[in-house]
């Protein structure tokens, strides 16, 4: 799972070092890259001031192979990936891509509303942003003078 | 068929691109699936954030390689919390046998997955040879 700094955080040093293990991890022969830790599919988060940017990479599956469910603080994102070919009779070189169901839940750093979901794919990376509830937005209370 | 020529992370000592590599960061090998069937030999590879038009795919010397650099623009007035992935440059090179026609080779891009039909030549082709009667 995942564990994220709290909103309003600058700087959290072990999403630092994860960053820096998962590169590492990379670099050695033999390991593809989307493999590093058996979640699928890998992903970055985005903090903004009252909304939450979630991308994964997802190479080969389009939208309409992707579910998402947003509940309070937890995204799931779901779906299917299609091996490259149904063909029987196909001989198999090599076979690195994964296929089959996949389902990952992620924590979120804030409370987000349901409608105010967003969801964008380009180039096999999928973009969901998704927003406060209005009654959590911090608000500004201005003061008056005496 | 399509042995694969590295299988390094694609740290190829080719002096003359570092400075294009150090601006596009580390070097992946791109996952990759190799399959035959009849006359024709598909690869695909896995691409993700790669834009379709950056994709350069090419055959020196019977080493076919294909190379994308990562675009993984910032959200607008977001900042990072937590990655699992970077940008950075896909790069892997395969060998491409006697039997592949290497003019004939079709590359598309689609949803971050890059395909290559490769067809074999037509000396390679399994031919039909009829037996006459005496």
């Amino acid at each position: 799972m995942l564990n994220i700094g709290y909103p309003g955080t600058q700087w959290d040093p072990f999403a630092e070092l994860r960053q820096l293990q998962s590169q590492m991890n990379r670099m050695f022969e033999g390991s593809p890259r989307t493999a590093s830790d058996g979640a699928w599919p890998p992903v970055n988060m985005w903090l903004g001031d009252d909304s939450v940017v979630v991308t994964a990479e997802m190479p080969g599956v389009t939208t309409d192979d992707i579910g998402l469910t947003v509940r309070e603080n937890t995204l799931i994102i779901a779906g299917k990936r299609n091996p490259s070919t149904d063909d029987e009779d196909a001989a198999w070189h090599r076979r690195e891509r994964p296929a089959g169901e996949f389902s990952r839940s992620i924590r979120l750093p804030l409370r987000v509303d349901p409608d105010k979901v967003e969801a964008r794919a380009k180039n096999g990376i999928l973009e969901i942003e998704m927003g406060r509830p209005d009654a959590e937005r911090p608000r500004k209370i201005s003061v008056k003078a005496a | 068929m399509a042995q694969e020529l590295k299988t390094t992370g694609g740290d190829v000592a080719r002096t003359g691109e570092r400075d294009e590599r150090a601006m596009s960061g580390p070097v992946y090998r791109p996952a990759t699936d190799i399959f035959e069937k009849d006359d024709a030999v598909t690869l695909v590879i896995d691409m993700p954030g790669v834009a379709p038009d950056t994709v350069d795919v090419s055959v020196e010397n019977r080493a076919l390689t294909v190379r994308g650099v990562i675009q993984a623009p910032v959200p607008e007035g977001y900042r990072r919390i937590y990655a699992e992935y970077a940008p950075g440059t896909f790069e892997r090179a395969f060998s491409l046998p006697d039997t592949i026609d290497a003019d004939g080779i079709e590359a598309s891009h689609r949803d971050g997955v890059l395909t290559l039909t490769l067809k074999k030549s037509e000396a390679a082709k399994p031919k039909q040879i009829k037996v006459k009667a005496a």
